[in-house]
C-alpha cells in the first residue's frame, strides 16, 4: 500500500507582512513507495512536520488530497480515518510521547487495543526484545530515558504491523548506539515491504535511506 | 475490559491529585443538592405538620380566657388555662349556620403540689371528633387511648414505672411525643372523660383550680370547628363573634399565616442559596475541566496518533468523570448525613423551626437524584470539553508541549 499526496499545501493563520496567513507547505505532489526508506531533510521550520502530519491523516491540508491506496483519507469520517491510521499507518511523532498512566508494555499494546482484534502481547514482547527494552516492560513511561522513550514509541508504532511507517526525527538527540539500533529496525521494515518515511537532521541516519528529499521553505525538492 | 475503561481507571490512579480535585467539586455539588433539597423538604413538611395539627377551621374559647392568653397562644404556644364554657353556650355556637363539626377540648392546669407529680397542662380531647391533637399524636402512637391513659409531651419527665399521678389518681403513660419546641411539649393528653374525672377529683382538693361554677361534666374549654363546604370561614367566625357574646372565635388561617409566611421565606432562601452554590460549582467544574484538559492536549494527540477516534477520546474523558464524580458524590452524601443527624437533634430547637425530616424513601430518592445530578453534570462537562479539544486537529494538539 502506498500514500499519495495530490497538490497538498498548508496555510496557518498568522499575522505577517501584508497577509493574514503563513504558508508552511507549498502545494506538493508526493508518493511514498513500498519497500523504500525515504528520508526528508531540511532546516528547522521548513515545514517537514507539517507535511508528514498531513500525510499521516493528522492534519487537514488547506488544499489537495491525500490517498491511502484508493481512499481519500480526508473524505471519510473521523472514525473511519482513525481506523485506517490504526491498522495501516505507524506514526512515530516528534518528541517524547509516552502515555504516562501506562507502563512500557501497556503503551506498546495501546494501538492494538484501540484497534480491537486479537491480543498482541507476544508481538509486543518480540518488539521490546528487538528494541532492547524488555527489562523495562513494567516501568512507567515517564521514568524512561530519552533513548528508551524513543525506542518504546517505535515499538508502539510497529505493534499493528503497519504497511506504512512515518517517523518524525526518530534519532534526534540519541547516541550512536541507539541510532544504529533504530535505523536498523526502520531499514528492516522497508526491506520487508513497508513504505517508510523519516524526517531527520542526522547525516548518519540519512545514510540508511534509499532516497533523500529536501524541504526548503515549504517546498519539497526531489 | 475495553481500552477506554482500562486507561480511564489508570489515569485516575496515576493522577491522584487531579482526581481528588475533581472529586472534591463533585462532593461540593452533591452536598449542596442534597442538603438544600433536604432542608426545603423538611421545612415544607414541618409547615404542613403545623397546618395539620391545626386541623380545624375556627377555634372558639370563652371571653373569660382573655387573661390567660389568646387563641394563638393555645395553638402555637400550647399555653392553656383553666377557663370553661357551659353547655348552653356550646349549644349556641353549634347552632350557628355553616358549622359541620364541633370538637371539644377540656383544659386543666395541674398544680405543683403534693397531689400531682408535676405541673403540666392537661388537655382532654374527643377521639371521635378530634382533628387537632390526634393527627399529631399519630406519628408516635397508633394505639387507642382508653380510660386513664395519657400521652405526654417531650418536656414532661417520663416516670420509670410509666405511671403519672394527678390529684391523687394514677394514670398510665402510653407514649411520649416528639419535641415541637413549643408549650405543647409541656402538655399531657387524654380523652375527655379521663380529664373530666381528673377535674372532678381536683375539685375536692385545696389545690384545685376554680371551675367558675360550671358543670365539668358538660363544659369545655375550647371548641374546634370545621366549617361546612361552601361556607366562608371568615363569615362563620364573624357570625360567632357577633351573635355569641361570651366567646371569642378566631380562624386557623389567621393564626398560622404569619408563621407560614416566615417559613416559606426561609425555605425559599435556602432554595435560592442551594441553586446559587449549585450553579457556582457547575461553573467551577467547567473551569477545572477546561484547565485540566489543557494539560492533557498532548496525551490526546498521542492517542489520536495511535488511532483513537474523537468519539473514543470523549468516551475516555466521560468515563473518568463518571467514576470520579460518583466517588465524590457518594462521599458528599456521607458528609451530608452529619448535619442531618444534628438537625434531628439539637438544631431544631436552636433554629426554632418546625423541621420534619422526610420519610426514608424520600431520603433514598433524594440520594439517588443527587448522584444522578452530580454524575450527569460532570459527565456532560467532560464530554463537551473533550469534544472541544478533539475538534482541534491532532497535528496541532501534538505541538502543545506538556
Ligand atoms: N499551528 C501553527 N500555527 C502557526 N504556524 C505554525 C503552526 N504549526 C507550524 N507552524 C509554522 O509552520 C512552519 C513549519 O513548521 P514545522 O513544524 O512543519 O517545521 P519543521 O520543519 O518540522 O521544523 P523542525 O525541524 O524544527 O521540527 C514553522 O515556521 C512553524 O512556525
Ligand atoms: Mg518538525
Amino acid at each position: 500500500m502506498e500514500i499519495r499526496a495530490d497538490g497538498i499545501s498548508k496555510k496557518f493563520f498568522r499575522k505577517g507582512r501584508g497577509t493574514n496567513y503563513f504558508t508552511a507547505v507549498e502545494p506538493t505532489d508526493f508518493t511514498l513507495y513500498s519497500n523504500k526508506l525515504t528520508g526528508i531533510m531540511g532546516r528547522s521550520g521548513s515545514g517537514k512536520t507539517t507535511l508528514i502530519n498531513m500525510l499521516s491523516g493528522l492534519l487537514v491540508p488547506s488544499e489537495g488530497k491525500v490517498y491511502l491506496g484508493n481512499c481519500d483519507i480526508y473524505e471519510v469520517s473521523d472514525i473511519e480515518r482513525s481506523q485506517l491510521r490504526c491498522s495501516h499507518i505507524g506514526v512515530i511523532p516528534q518528541g517524547y510521547t509516552g502515555l504516562q498512566s501506562l507502563t512500557v508494555l501497556e503503551n506498546i499494546l495501546a494501538p492494538s487495543r484501540i484497534c480491537g482484534g486479537e491480543d498482541r502481547t507476544e508481538k509486543a514482547m518480540e518488539l521490546m526484545d528487538k528494541m532492547g527494552i524488555t527489562h523495562l516492560a513494567q516501568v512507567y513511561s515517564n521514568e524512561l530515558s530519552g533513548g528508551e522513550q524513543r525506542r518504546m514509541s517505535i515499538a508502539r508504532a510497529l505493534i499493528n504491523s503497519p504497511h506504512i511507517i512515518i517517523a518524525d526525527e526518530p534519532t534526534s538527540d540519541l547516541d550512536e548506539e541507539n541510532t544504529v539500533l533504530i535505523m536498523g529496525v526502520l531499514r528492516e521494515m522497508a526491506d520487508t515491504g513497508a513504505a517508510v518515511l523519516m524526517v531527520t537532521h542526522d547525516k548518519q541516519a540519512a545514510g540508511y535511506a534509499d532516497a533523500i528529499l529536501t524541504m526548503d521553505n515549504g517546498r519539497l525538492i526531489t | 475490559m475495553s481500552f477506554a475503561w482500562d486507561i480511564s481507571i489508570k489515569n485516575i490512579k496515576r493522577k491522584p491529585f487531579r482526581s481528588v480535585m475533581m472529586g472534591l467539586i463533585s462532593m461540593l455539588l452533591s452536598i449542596t443538592v442534597f442538603l438544600g433539597s433536604f432542608a426545603v423538604i423538611s421545612l415544607k413538611r414541618g409547615l404542613e405538620g403545623y397546618k395539620a395539627r391545626l386541623g380545624s377551621d375556627i377555634v372558639v374559647i370563652p371571653s373569660s380566657a382573655k387573661g390567660h392568653g389568646s387563641v394563638d397562644d393555645i395553638y402555637l404556644q400550647g399555653i392553656t388555662g383553666n377557663y370553661y364554657m357551659p353547655q348552653n353556650i356550646i349549644d349556641k355556637v353549634s347552632a350557628i349556620n355553616g358549622i359541620e363539626t364541633v370538637s371539644r377540648q377540656f383544659f386543666l392546669t395541674s398544680a405543683k403540689a403534693s397531689c400531682c407529680s408535676q405541673r403540666v397542662q392537661i388537655t382532654g380531647f374527643d377521639p371521635d371528633t378530634d382533628i387537632s391533637v390526634l393527627p399529631w399524636i399519630k406519628d408516635e402512637y397508633n394505639g387507642s387511648i382508653g380510660e386513664d391513659d395519657i400521652i405526654i409531651g417531650s418536656e414532661v419527665s417520663m416516670p420509670d414505672n410509666g405511671i403519672l399521678k394527678f390529684y391523687g389518681r394514677n394514670y398510665n403513660v402510653k407514649a411520649q411525643l416528639d419535641r415541637t419546641g413549643t408549650g405543647l411539649d409541656n402538655g399531657v393528653y387524654a380523652n375527655m372523660s379521663t380529664v373530666r374525672r381528673m377535674a372532678e377529683s381536683a375539685s375536692g382538693l385545696s389545690a384545685s383550680p376554680s371551675f367558675d361554677g360550671v358543670d365539668i361534666n358538660t363544659a369545655a374549654s375550647a371548641l374546634f370547628i370545621k366549617v361546612k363546604e361552601g361556607y366562608d370561614i371568615d363569615e362563620v367566625s364573624d357570625d360567632i363573634n357577633i351573635h355569641i357574646t361570651k366567646v371569642q372565635a378566631q380562624t386557623a388561617k389567621s393564626m398560622v399565616s404569619h408563621i407560614s409566611d416566615g417559613l416559606e421565606g426561609i425555605s425559599g432562601m435556602i432554595g435560592i442559596l442551594a441553586v446559587v452554590i449549585w450553579i457556582l460549582s457547575v461553573v467551577l467544574l467547567i473551569v477545572v475541566f477546561a484547565l485540566l484538559s489543557n494539560e492533557r492536549k498532548k496525551e490526546f494527540g498521542v492517542l489520536r496518533v495511535m488511532g483513537a477516534s474523537n468519539r473514543m477520546l470523549s468516551g475516555i474523558m466521560s468515563i473518568e468523570a463518571a467514576i470520579i464524580s460518583l466517588c465524590g458524590a457518594v462521599t458528599g452524601l456521607g458528609i451530608s448525613f452529619v448535619p442531618i443527624a444534628e438537625f434531628s437533634g439539637g438544631m431544631r430547637e436552636k433554629l426554632e423551626l418546625p423541621f420534619l425530616s422526610p420519610e426514608p424513601l424520600t431520603i433514598l430518592l433524594l440520594c439517588l437524584g443527587t448522584l444522578i445530578i452530580s454524575g450527569t453534570a460532570s459527565v456532560l462537562t467532560a464530554f463537551f470539553t473533550a469534544r472541544r479539544i478533539a475538534a482541534r486537529e491532532t497535528g496541532l494538539l501534538l505541538r502543545e508541549e506538556t
